[in-house]
């Protein structure tokens, strides 16, 4: 929300040729998106740490977090790029920036999208966890189990949902997450 | 006349209005059987037997077509099924569906006994005086909706295995104890099974058929403890040999101990590639021992230079594992060929050991032995060469935060204090980290996809306290515990 405001305030200025706030609002952008990157990292590392004392997760992880994660820097590092040509055409005078402001929206609003995938994703292999304990590290019942998530929840679709959709799949993880540590006696979060 | 024909339309008039009456009443009857085209429901059930536990994942749907008369299957909210374990006197119990038509419940059977479960989706609701077997909703009446369905399943619980153990034990002992004091008194135990033996010779009455024999002495010229010493000195010679050949691969065979500094010191070196710490994961066992002379934790970012030594370390760690291994195969054909050569032979069909039989007894048990960890030793060899040479020779794009994690894990004590390091560990590096993200943004996809899968691989290898919680089935509040203080760091 943060980033599409300023790109907000970055048409505006640019409309009135205002030099001097477009380049404060450039470097404002850069920052909130090299924070995103450290965020993001973090966010990788501790899940990585939550997921990996349960061994069979591993290769679920293995099969879907890199290319995504990947995706979601290459999106960060695309904005900054933007970013960059857009600090050189003003520093020289062109404020002609729309098309590099609508870029940078799009780029934004994909990698919330994937962010929102990621996260899915994550929760789910927390509920894959739980049942781990539930199921007393039996892998048949796990299996089973897993199986027909992955095929209820779309698993193998969750990029390709809309965010409506996405946010349904969510709220259904949530549910089980809520089932299964009320089994268990527990709390998650 | 007229009154006849007055008659006859009487007549004719009745019939039609007892027809017109019988008619009416069908039509009446019909209407109230089929009122409204109700939809279907499909009860799809899927159980689980864990011990003498059983549990149901119900899932009640509706089966109804769109216009173009495709099936349509939607899950049904709020459905009560009633369910009843026929085979015992448990009282009947229900559930309700939630908005996914989903409703798990569970229930106890006797170990080693069958029993037959009903399920029953009642569209009316009514659920007057029937318990709830855990669900808190109320159900939706469904009367004028849909058909109601069943699921019945016949689930035996298997016995308890500790008893059968115990009785298997005993029957066990029973056996052995009395083969072993008839084979005691001289004669034959499995004669009774010989079926090709006439009856008036049975080993009843005849004990020459029985398989008696006087005991007469050995008349092998070499002592049991001459026997015993040589196949000792054998198994230890095949050892030494084995050990020599592995020094042929430029491998050193100290002690275990040493060569446990040496893995430690391995560790500590910071300039060992992910892909290292792929290929070469520690045993649980190498994790729990404490090093001997670890060298203290360097500042960050003050790494030294790669010295060239690592991947003939990697070798010695994993050798290590076979050394034991040839050991334990030396001592188990030692011990194997001495209980060939002094076990005791009485009976007539029993040949006497002679030196040819031992021989070839141990020759047998030591080939299979040497084959064994022949096999063991090829496969670290191509790991070890696939750790001197990783599949690529560019930056690493993690290789220093993994190898903090990992150099810090080893020292710390409690998992709290293990996770809170790892996670500043992480912060502390997500310099470095962004930076060769940033920088693998300028090479193709696929290698730093690798890269993560490498990191990921990585940590679900990590040598941590944590480990006991897949094993353990108590410790899920210990995972818990974690997970709340990860996602709570800042």
């Amino acid at each position: 929300m943060q980033i599409k405001n300023i790109l907000n305030d970055l048409s505006v200025l640019s409309q009135k040729n205002d030099r001097l706030n477009i380049l404060n609002s450039i470097s404002k952008l850069k920052d909130i998106i090299n924070k995103e990157k450290q965020d993001l990292a973090i966010k990788f590392v501790k899940e990585m740490v939550i997921l990996s004392p349960i061994k069979f997760l591993e290769k679920y992880v293995q099969d879907t977090y890199p290319e995504i994660l990947v995706g979601l820097f290459a999106y960060l590092n695309q904005m900054l790029d933007s970013l960059d040509q857009m600090h050189q055409k003003v520093s020289s005078n062109n404020f002609n920036i729309n098309e590099l402001v609508n870029e940078i929206d799009n780029k934004n609003k994909e990698y919330e999208r994937k962010f929102l995938v990621l996260d899915t994703y994550f929760k789910l292999f927390e509920l894959f966890a739980l049942v781990h304990f539930y199921y007393k590290a039996n892998q048949q019942l796990i299996d089973h189990f897993i199986l027909s998530k992955k095929k209820s929840l779309m698993f193998d679709k969750f990029d390709t949902l809309s965010l409506n959709d996405l946010e349904k799949i969510r709220q259904k993880i949530d549910l089980e997450i809520e089932h299964y540590s009320k089994k268990l006696n527990i709390k998650l979060s | 006349m007229l009154q006849r024909s007055k008659t006859e339309f009487l007549l004719i008039f009745l019939t039609f209005l007892l027809i017109f009456i019988s008619y009416s009443m069908a039509v009446d009857n019909s209407q109230s059987v089929c009122q409204e085209n109700l939809d279907k429901s499909f009860l799809k059930v899927i159980y689980s037997l864990e011990g003498s536990k059983v549990s149901f994942n119900i899932k009640l749907l509706n089966v109804s077509y769109d216009d173009n008369k495709r099936e349509q299957i939607s899950p049904i909210n709020g459905g009560l099924i009633i369910i009843k374990n026929v085979s015992s006197d448990e009282d009947i119990c229900y559930v309700v569906t939630n908005n996914e038509g989903d409703a798990l419940t569970e229930f106890d059977i006797r170990p080693g006994m069958c029993q037959d479960f009903l399920l029953e989706f009642k569209p009316d609701g009514n659920y007057d005086g029937v318990k709830s077997c855990g669900s808190e909703n109320s159900p939706i009446i469904y009367t004028n909706s849909f058909i109601g369905s069943r699921f019945s399943a016949h689930i035996c619980a298997p016995p308890k295995t500790s008893a059968n153990i115990a009785v298997c034990w005993f029957a066990t002992l029973i056996g052995g104890l009395i083969f072993a004091a008839s084979f005691i008194m001289g004669r034959n135990p499995f004669l009774f099974f010989d079926f090709s033996s006439s009856r008036s010779l049975s080993p009843r009455f005849s004990s020459a058929q029985a398989g008696y024999n006087p005991m007469t002495k050995s008349t092998d010229s070499q002592t049991t403890s001459e026997k015993v010493r040589g196949v000792a000195m054998g198994a230890l010679d095949t050892s030494t040999q084995a050990i020599n050949t592995l020094n042929n691969f430029g491998i050193s065979t100290g002690s275990v101990k040493e060569k446990l500094s040496d893995i430690e010191q391995w560790a500590e070196d910071p300039t060992r590639k992910a892909s290292n710490l792929v290929f070469s994961k520690q045993t649980e066992q190498d994790q729990t021992k404490e090093p001997s002379n670890l060298v203290s934790s360097k500042p960050i970012g003050n790494e030294p230079q790669p010295t060239g030594n690592e991947p003939q370390k990697i070798g010695n760690e994993k050798i290590n594992i076979t050394v034991g291994d040839l050991v334990a195969g030396g001592v188990k054909t030692m011990v194997t060929t001495v209980a060939f050569a002094v076990a005791p032979r009485r009976a007539k069909t029993q040949k006497k050991p002679t030196l040819g039989t031992i021989s070839k007894t141990f020759g047998g048990t030591l080939f299979s032995q040497v084959y064994s960890n022949a096999l063991g030793i090829l496969k670290q060899f191509l790991i070890q060469n696939m750790a001197q040479n990783p599949p690529s020779n560019q930056d690493h794009p993690f290789e220093l935060i993994d190898l903090f994690i990992s150099r810090d894990d080893k020292k710390s004590q409690s998992p709290e204090e293990t996770m809170k390091r790892l996670i500043n560990l992480a912060s502390k590096k997500l310099d470095k980290l962004c930076s060769a993200l940033e920088k693998a943004h300028y090479v193709p996809d696929s290698y730093t996809s690798r890269e993560v899968s490498s990191v990921i691989s990585f940590f679900f290898s990590m040598p941590s306290s944590s480990d006991s919680v897949t094993s353990s089935s108590d410790s899920v509040s210990d995972w818990v515990n974690k997970t709340q203080t990860i996602k709570n760091q800042k």
